[in-house]
């Protein structure tokens, strides 16, 4: 039993990436702390992201983006390819890989969107097949009943944004631990096809009743996590005018709703564990599970109770580490509460659950996308149907080298950590008003952004060794 | 107008140490790289090199063996370097089909049908090597970058 393999829970990944080599752990690790020390000798004296000044795009560009047509045909793709998902993950092949649903829902949107939310703002909510589906539905209900709708109920602002991290922790642990232990150590498409539904269920009913607008805003996980993002974006739409605005700025009140801090951390940590359990916390995972199989738990039993009791640990350092500067920070003569400190930092956190997002997935989104367009796009059951000619195309895993994949890995991990510390420095500077409280408080955001770059580069050094 | 020339300094010897960080911590791949902190890692380095520059010996044949539908000794480490010849055999009790992830190479293996494969290592990474019915990981090959 003591050769018993534990599969990795990644059906998808064809090339694991290497460990960044010590040479490189060390430099990026250097860079962080000159950059951060410099940051603190040259930085600004006065706020400057807190207002984002919108300014409305040239008309033709707000037109091309907001117009019906637009909106209309954008809704028609998301519900149809929602419709797909579905579809091929109920009546396609039961592997994870050869399914069109698999790299779709964990690939193609889950980093994609992120990827694209970035540079171009909310692209998600265009797209969103259950805001489609509800508008439609409220549209066609007006129509034939001839009568306004009832108000929606008034929705309880204590539950913030809770209502999107459960939903969050409930995609992370379908994707990370509960695959574990199958045979095939991905999550099957009938069982991912099973939870979609199911959270349309969830997510219509709630819409109804709360209004789509407001369950857009706070509840519908995807709307929320992907919405996190684009507020780094420079491009805003308002009302039917596109607009261009400071990247980062509109990120600034993003975290004043409760359970945004703890969506960000959900974020962080979910990458954090997924990294950590293909090196740092390989050997503590095995000892635990060996520790439960002994005891008589099931192969797949002991397996999951596992990867949640890490899962859970991660996220508890995870949020440990920030709070542990946010206590710092009330410290500094002048602090606000310890509750407002949090809401008025958290979303400095967002660029950090970024760089995680691109280091540790950043390979895997190059090589899987080329399945997307190749193989899953004519073939997406697996059944050996060829729609668009494209099924023999492969995934070219020579794309790109390891060195280029850990330069990306390193880079991203640094800009984030700079954007990072931007946000935290300019935030400092609003909310102390005297520069010199402002920078005491920095050092321990400082310390805080300096934690989570070195543990990303350490799960990055330590990678499927 | 003062405070700037401090930034814009700052600003430049940041960029300056960063390239030199960059160009003394990164392993020197070239052959003049001899100095006083050779550690064992290079020591290996250089010997492959100096291997890779001789008349090619055959190499060293791994065997993966099979029983019971596991790795015997657990899942087996095959490390190469890009360019290397990768060479191993695969022998089991049990029928199955073995995968080299990544490589996308297929063999078949049965009690007394080993499977044998001889590739040049032209792709980076971590891939696994595995029985395809069951997915059971047999070995994990690494290939470093050259």
């Amino acid at each position: 039993m003591a050769d018993l393999v534990i599969p990795l829970a990644h059906a998808l990944v064809g090339r694991e990436d290497l460990p960044i080599p010590a040479w490189l752990f060390a430099w990026g690790a250097s860079l962080v702390l000159i950059i951060s020390f410099a940051a603190l000798a040259v930085a600004w004296r006065t706020p400057r992201f807190e207002e984002d000044r919108w300014r409305p795009a040239p008309g033709w560009l707000s037109r091309l983006a907001t117009n019906p047509v637009t909106e209309t045909v954008a809704g028609l793709v998301g519900v149809a390819l929602l419709a797909v998902v579905v579809w091929s993950g109920l009546s396609g092949t039961d592997q994870p890989n050869a399914n069109f649903s698999i790299t779709f829902v964990f690939v193609t949107v889950w980093l994609g969107m992120v990827l694209l939310s970035v540079p171009l703002g909310d692209v998600f909510r265009a797209f969103n097949p259950w805001r489609a589906i509800a508008r439609a539905a409220g549209g066609a209900l007006s129509l034939l009943t001839r009568r306004p709708r009832p108000a929606p109920l008034p929705y309880p602002e204590w539950l913030g944004r809770w209502p999107a991290v459960i939903g969050l922790l409930a995609f992370l642990w379908l994707e990370l631990v509960f695959p574990s232990g199958t045979q095939t150590g991905g999550v099957a498409p009938r069982d991912a096809a099973l939870a979609i539904l199911v959270y349309t269920a969830i997510t219509l009913f709630a819409m109804s009743a709360f209004g789509t607008e407001k369950w857009l805003e706070r509840g519908e996980s995807f709307s929320v996590y992907f919405g996190m993002f684009s507020r780094l974006a420079a491009l805003e739409r308002r009302g039917d005018r596109l607009g261009f605005r400071r990247p980062l700025a509109a990120a600034g009140r993003w975290a004043q709703v409760p359970g945004s801090v703890a969506l960000v951390l959900v974020a962080i940590g979910g990458t954090s564990f997924d990294g950590a359990q293909e090196g740092a916390l390989t050997d503590a995972i095995k000892s635990v599970f060996d520790w439960l199989t002994e005891r008589g738990l099931g192969f797949a039993d002991a397996l999951r109770l596992t990867d949640t009791l890490f899962l859970v640990l991660t996220l508890v350092a995870v949020a440990g580490l920030f709070a542990l500067g946010i206590r710092g920070m009330r410290t500094v003569p002048g602090s606000p509460s310890v509750e407002r400190l949090r809401r008025a930092f958290g979303h400095t956190l967002i660029p950090i659950a970024l760089a995680y997002l691109v280091a540790h997935y950043f390979s895997l989104f190059l090589f899987q996308e080329q399945a997307q367009f190749g193989y899953l796009l004519s073939d997406p059951l697996g059944d050996g149907s060829d729609y668009f000619g494209t099924a023999a195309a492969g995934i070219d895993y020579g794309l790109i080298g390891a060195t280029e994949v850990w330069y990306v890995q390193v880079a991203g991990l640094v800009i984030g950590h700079v954007a990072g510390l931007t946000l935290a420095h300019d935030r400092a500077l609003a909310l102390y008003r005297d520069p010199r409280s402002a920078t005491r408080s920095q050092y321990w955001m400082l310390a805080v952004m300096i934690g989570f770059t070195c543990l990303g580069l350490f799960l990055l050094s330590q990678a499927n060794t | 107008m003062q405070s700037r020339t401090i930034s814009a300094v700052v600003v430049v010897a940041l960029v300056a140490a960063a390239v030199v960080l960059f160009v003394v911590l990164r392993d020197d791949d070239g052959d003049t790289e001899q100095a006083a902190t050779t550690t064992t890692q290079e020591a290996t380095t250089a010997k492959k090199d100096k291997e890779r520059k001789q008349p090619k010996p055959e190499p060293e044949v791994t065997t993966i063996v099979v029983k019971g539908g596991q790795p015997v000794g657990g899942v087996q480490e095959l490390d190469y370097t890009r360019g290397d010849d990768v060479r191993f055999d695969v022998r089991s009790d049990v029928a199955d089909e073995v995968h080299v992830h990544g490589y996308d190479l297929f063999e078949d293996v049965a009690p007394g049908k080993v499977a044998s494969f001889d590739f040049p290592a032209e792709i980076d990474g971590g891939f696994e090597v595995e029985l395809e019915t069951t997915h059971t990981q047999i070995a994990g090959l690494t290939v470093e970058p050259g």
